[in-house]
């Protein structure tokens, strides 16, 4: 196990030459110094922590030098500027975020109220997808919490670097430095199960992001039987674009190719299956085609892909070589649009738009693999919809649409943002505000005549 | 067809050079067959914008990625002329890949297994010790398991065949005894006739370890076993153990190929030098990879090898490991002609390894490790 971020410092000698990380072999002192820095936090008004990371949000925006290292800032920066954050506290806290500081009269006959940190939040972070941590690490410190992180071995550069940087930022109430006590990350082998199982029974709140695989094993650890728990993942996305929407094709593609590219479809609210809701003048594999331009220019142009490794080139070239056998032995009577349908892909592996008419859900392969077909009634998602689908993508015009998305969504599916906006964080995720989860309601008599 | 002059050919004889323009010929004439009877394939090289009459090398080949044939089940010609389909053993997925063979298919296969293998085993037949299960080659009606086909396969090599583990794939002490009785009476009419008893110990690499592993575990039966080989090797002193079937499943118990030589080796009295790890895969029976005498892996005239990078999928040259290609223009019944494995291989010379035989030669290191689900997006 080692610490690789603490007070404010990157501990690890892959790429600060001059500082090492700190083997340990007892997780408990570092949980006992973080739990010490618990009043410190506390006594900080919310106006100046809103503040702090307003100021953040400005240091990141257009900070070339940071997005070099690690990639494009401008979500997590339009997150916490001090309007989306008051906003986003004040959605998930029945409408006054100073609630965090005072007990707050919301016009509850007996009671005013108050909200207090849990405490210790102990978050475990996924492996491709690490910046997605941060904001689950921001909102702890929104809600004055402290937080042990434990990143991902494999993908924890880019974490620290930003975390870093919360140095150079100072306001009136608030020195970065000090602020930054209240984290610490640290690395700790998978077969480490005294420690993680001692991180996970200290906590006052667990959160875990990551595949099917990783959240089980982290909700099997043992916790406190009044630790909360924060689960993102492990999701499945997808999308629909009714008829009337398609007539603006070229639009949709281009946005949705965003959602495909970011993050290589890893995330939670990747899209991995699209269904298409064919006009007179557009069918699905004609969509397809156009999906598959925007992705090609985006992936050259913008967001390159990272490489996949040769067991997932395999399974992306078996799905290509599936699906293009296929294409003249299906029945080309039964859709019209069958006859049209098609394998398009990069000349290497870094892309594929398969275009079929099979029933259901795309079974995700990740990588930037994504299926488009054609679908006669969109009430038919409601049979895809479980706990397990997250964000459905969307672009429909319909009248009705509200009503076909409560029909759909009776059973799953959280979001239904507008393509292009399907793996920017929000609150609520995953079904919840983890904002309210962070927090302790306190109920306080009002005064009586 | 250009295949069958092919596989009348010496396996290992005939340097690369010579080899380059047959070899390709007969791929080319094997292209086109299965390009005009597949309809799968001929959509595949369509979807690729393979032209079939360009000109074009070995390496420009299409490959299929062998996953492939756990999708799908593909037949090239009539359905009505298959007459068994091999499944795979399965061990990376759930899914078996499914190979349909014809008559022209298990005949060629035959044939070049026929040639390679005695290369490596002499042309004499030898009693066979099998650890397997009979059952395993019996009732087996429309699908052959890839183990079973391994065991039929050396048939042609086989004097008799002596199964020694029960049903329940257990190691059979009764079984073994009663092989070695066989063996001692047969060795008497044999010597009248002058001819040598020669054994060869063959079965599937985990099924052989996991059988060492039980007889070690219990002293009486490692002594029974001992006396038993002691007997074995008094009635013969040409022993040889073969096995097949892959490393994934030792691997995951940490054990590496000199160990299980070693551990093998002693306890079958056989020397290191003997024991023939073959590399070969159900998606094209026929032409094995066996080890020589260097430790290499050969192809033979019936086949051909290409590493490619892993990350750029291009041809790599001598010294440099990546993912193993197969081509062979053998397979008339499904267009298992060229195939991308998942396996890692290096190329290690050309037509000048130390035991003679031509061609190139290789290493198999690894199984591309499966890649895991990094974020918070999931399968269905």
């Amino acid at each position: 196990m080692k610490v690789i971020f603490k007070n404010g410092k990157i501990l690890n000698e892959t790429f600060e030459k001059e500082s090492s990380s700190q083997e340990i072999k007892d997780i408990n002192m570092v949980i006992e110094e973080l739990k010490s820095k618990k009043e410190y936090i506390h006594s900080l008004k919310i106006d100046w922590i809103i503040e702090f990371f307003n100021e953040i949000s400005r240091y990141w925006i257009g900070n070339k030098e940071l997005e070099t290292k690690v990639g494009t800032l401008k979500h997590l920066a339009d997150f916490f500027t001090k309007e989306n954050t008051t906003s986003m506290l004040n959605f998930a806290l029945r409408g006054d975020y100073k609630i965090l500081d005072n007990f707050i009269d919301l016009n509850q006959i007996k009671y005013v109220y108050h909200c207090q940190p849990r405490g210790l939040v102990v978050q475990w972070l996924s492996g491709n997808v690490p910046l997605l941590g941060l904001y689950s690490i921001f909102m702890a410190m929104l809600t004055k919490n402290v937080s042990l992180i434990k990143a991902s071995s494999k993908a924890y550069k880019e974490l620290l670097i930003l975390l870093e940087s919360l140095n150079n930022v100072n306001t009136e109430y608030i020195k970065g430095s000090e602020f930054l006590e209240t984290i610490t990350v640290v690395l700790v082998d998978n077969n480490d199960t005294k420690t993680h199982n001692e991180m996970s029974s200290s906590a006052d709140v667990r959160v875990a992001w990551g595949g099917h695989e990783a959240i089980q094993t982290i909700i099997n650890l043992k916790k406190d039987v009044f630790c909360e728990d924060i689960v993102f993942g492990p999701k499945y996305s997808y999308g629909v674009i009714d008829k009337e929407a398609l007539v603006d094709y070229k639009k949709i593609a281009q946005r949705l190719a965003f959602d495909i590219c970011t993050f290589d479809q890893q995330a939670c609210s990747s899209p991995h299956t699209i269904f298409v809701e064919e006009n007179n003048q557009t069918s699905a594999v004609v969509f397809a085609e156009e999906l598959a331009k925007n992705i090609d220019f985006i992936t050259k142009k913008m967001l390159p892909k990272e490489n996949e490794g040769a067991q997932k080139k395999l399974e992306i070239l078996t799905q290509r070589a599936k699906y293009s056998m296929m294409e003249e032995t299906r029945d080309i009577k039964d859709i019209e649009s069958t006859k049209d349908s098609k394998v398009f892909s990069s000349e290497n592996t870094d892309w594929t738009v398969i275009c079929s008419n099979e029933e259901g859900l795309y079974n995700a392969c990740f990588s930037r693999v994504i299926h488009v077909k054609p679908i006669d009634n969109i009430s038919k998602l409601k049979q895809y919809n479980d706990k397990k689908k997250q964000t459905l993508g969307i672009a429909l015009n319909k009248q009705n649409r509200k009503e076909i998305i409560n029909e759909i969504t009776l059973n799953g599916i959280d979001r239904c943002p507008r393509f292009g906006d399907m793996t920017l964080f929000e609150s609520p995720w995953d079904g919840m505000f983890p904002i309210d989860r962070l927090v302790r309601w306190v109920a306080l008599s009002k005064k009586r005549d | 067809m250009k295949v069958d002059e092919l596989i009348e050919k010496d396996a290992y004889s005939m340097p690369s050079s010579e080899k380059q323009t047959l070899f390709l010929e007969a791929m080319k004439e094997s292209i086109r067959f299965h390009y005009n009877n597949c309809n799968e394939f001929k959509n595949y090289l369509d979807y690729l914008k393979f032209d079939i009459n360009s000109e074009y090398s070995l390496e420009d080949l299409p490959y299929l990625p062998i996953p492939i044939f756990k999708e799908m089940e593909l037949i090239t010609g009539s359905k009505e002329d298959i007459k068994t389909t091999i499944n795979s053993s399965s061990t990376t997925s759930n899914k078996p890949s499914k190979i349909p063979l014809d008559k022209i298919t298990m005949k060629r296969q035959q044939i070049a297994l026929k040639n390679i293998m005695s290369s490596y085993l002499g042309k004499e037949r030898r009693i066979f010790i099998i650890f397997d299960k009979k059952s395993t080659i019996e009732n087996r009606g429309q699908n052959t398991s890839s183990r079973a086909s391994a065991i039929l396969g050396m048939l042609p090599f086989a004097k008799s065949m002596k199964f020694v583990l029960n049903d329940d794939l257990e190691f059979d002490m009764e079984l073994f005894k009663e092989a070695i009785d066989s063996i001692s009476s047969s060795n008497n009419d044999d010597r009248e006739s002058g001819e040598k008893i020669k054994i060869c110990f063959f079965g599937f690499t985990w099924i052989i370890y996991k059988t060492y592993l039980s007889i070690r575990k219990d002293l009486k039966k490692l002594e029974q076993f001992r006396i038993l080989i002691k007997e074995l090797s008094r009635l013969s002193n040409d022993k040889k153990v073969l096995h097949i079937g892959g490393w994934k499943k030792l691997k995951e118990i940490a054990v590496e190929k000199s160990q299980f030589n070693n551990e093998i080796g002693m306890i079958t009295n056989v020397d290191i030098k003997e024991i023939i790890d073959f590399y070969g895969m159900t998606e094209q029976l026929g032409t094995v990879y066996p080890d020589c005498e260097e430790g290499y892996k050969h192809a033979s005239l019936y086949s051909e090898i290409i590493i490619r990078d892993q990350n750029t999928l291009l041809p790599l040259e001598v010294g440099k490991a990546g993912l193993i290609q197969l081509i062979t223009p053998l397979p008339n019944s499904y267009p298992g002609i060229s195939i991308l494995t998942e396996d890692v291989g290096e190329l290690i010379g050309i037509d000048n390894c130390k035991c003679g035989r031509k061609g190139k030669y290789f290493i198999f290191k690894k199984r591309v490790e499966k890649a895991p689900i990094k974020g918070c997006g999931d399968t269905l």
